[in-house]
């Protein structure tokens, strides 16, 4: 039924209603609902009506139109599932999860600067503005990590020294003499043991594979060979108690 | 918005024919009175500007004619 202009100077008199009179007023009944050229204007209210599903007003206190499912007031056109922790903190949002109106609460970091260390360290929750990093070092490469270790995925490539001291194998005379093994867990090129015991002399004996180099000292310490984990050495004398090996090593190339 | 309930020996004035006339016209516009939407529980056929209350996901949608918003 199409929507027909209202007549509205009546005078039945000496005019009677015609049947088209009628039929225009019946017809715009039903027509008027769904005539899509004319203003269409919601229920206007201050405070929340009475539920009737479908039914819509508009609050003027909240500013905002409403939709009734039955038993609550559902603000129209808000979407989402958004809550406070999910919004910049101060920022105002509408959610069909947080409501109308609802203020964020999600923290501003800003521009965070990490610098890596040895421990995790945990980034706070919270908005980055994108301008935040970690830190890099022009120093993290395998040149300055030793052998055997790496950092964040850059494996070490800087070959490994020792520097140290021990005590002698044995606790009571006779100290057991003939070949020990030093173990370094790396194969030395160069190194040097020094065997210094109560009477206070130095016997030495230094090793360079690199030039096929032995010489020791006095012979109480001897060098033997280089093992792929360490150093074979020889003790020869049995009566020093107490005596202390220093070393020194470093790793093959 | 004026309305008249009416008795079996009320005659039909010019002015009842006028104000019921006015009232079709701007029924639309009350906003005064309840206004339902039309409620359905899938999707009815396209037509611009038509609304109505999804009682599934209990949302309002407009029609754009051809999509749903």
């Amino acid at each position: 039924m199409a929507w027909q202009q209202p007549k509205t100077n009546w005078d039945t008199h000496p005019k009677a209603i015609e049947p088209a009179d009628m039929n225009r007023i019946e017809g715009n009944i039903e027509a008027v609902r769904e005539q899509s050229d004319m203003a269409l204007r919601l229920e206007t209210v201050s405070s929340f009506p009475a539920h009737t599903a479908g039914r819509v007003i508009y609050h003027t206190g909240n500013k905002r139109a409403y939709v009734s499912d039955g038993s609550q007031w559902i603000p129209i056109g808000v979407e989402g599932d958004a809550v406070a922790a999910n919004v910049l903190a101060g920022k105002k949002f509408s959610s069909l999860a947080a409501g109308v109106g609802v203020t964020g609460t999600m923290p501003n970091r800003g521009a965070v600067t990490i610098t890596p260390g040895t421990a995790n360290q945990t980034i706070l929750q919270g908005y980055h503005n994108g301008s935040g990093y970690v830190k890099g070092d022009a120093n993290l490469v395998s040149a300055n990590i030793l052998r055997g270790k790496s950092i964040f995925g850059v494996v070490g490539g800087a070959r490994r020294i020792a520097h140290g001291s021990f005590r002698r194998p044995g606790e009571s005379r006779p100290f057991p003499t003939g070949e020990f093994d030093f173990i370094l867990g790396w194969r030395p090129c160069i190194a040097v043991m020094e065997y210094r015991g109560f009477e206070d002399a130095h016997e030495y004996s230094i090793a360079w594979t690199e030039y096929a180099f032995r010489e020791t000292g006095r012979g109480a310490i001897e060098i033997v060979s280089f093992l792929s984990n360490g150093i074979r050495y020889k003790l020869t004398s049995s009566s020093h108690p107490n005596a202390t090996i220093y070393y020194f090593a470093a790793e093959e190339p | 918005m004026e309305f008249k309930t009416w008795t079996a020996k009320d005659a039909i004035t010019d002015s009842d024919l006028k104000r019921i006339e006015e009232n079709i016209l701007h029924i639309r516009e009350e906003p005064t009175l309840p206004l339902v939407l039309e409620v359905l529980s899938s999707y009815p056929a396209h037509a611009p500007g038509r609304m109505f209350y999804h009682s599934g996901d209990k949302k309002v949608y407009t029609s754009t004619g051809t999509a749903w918003v």
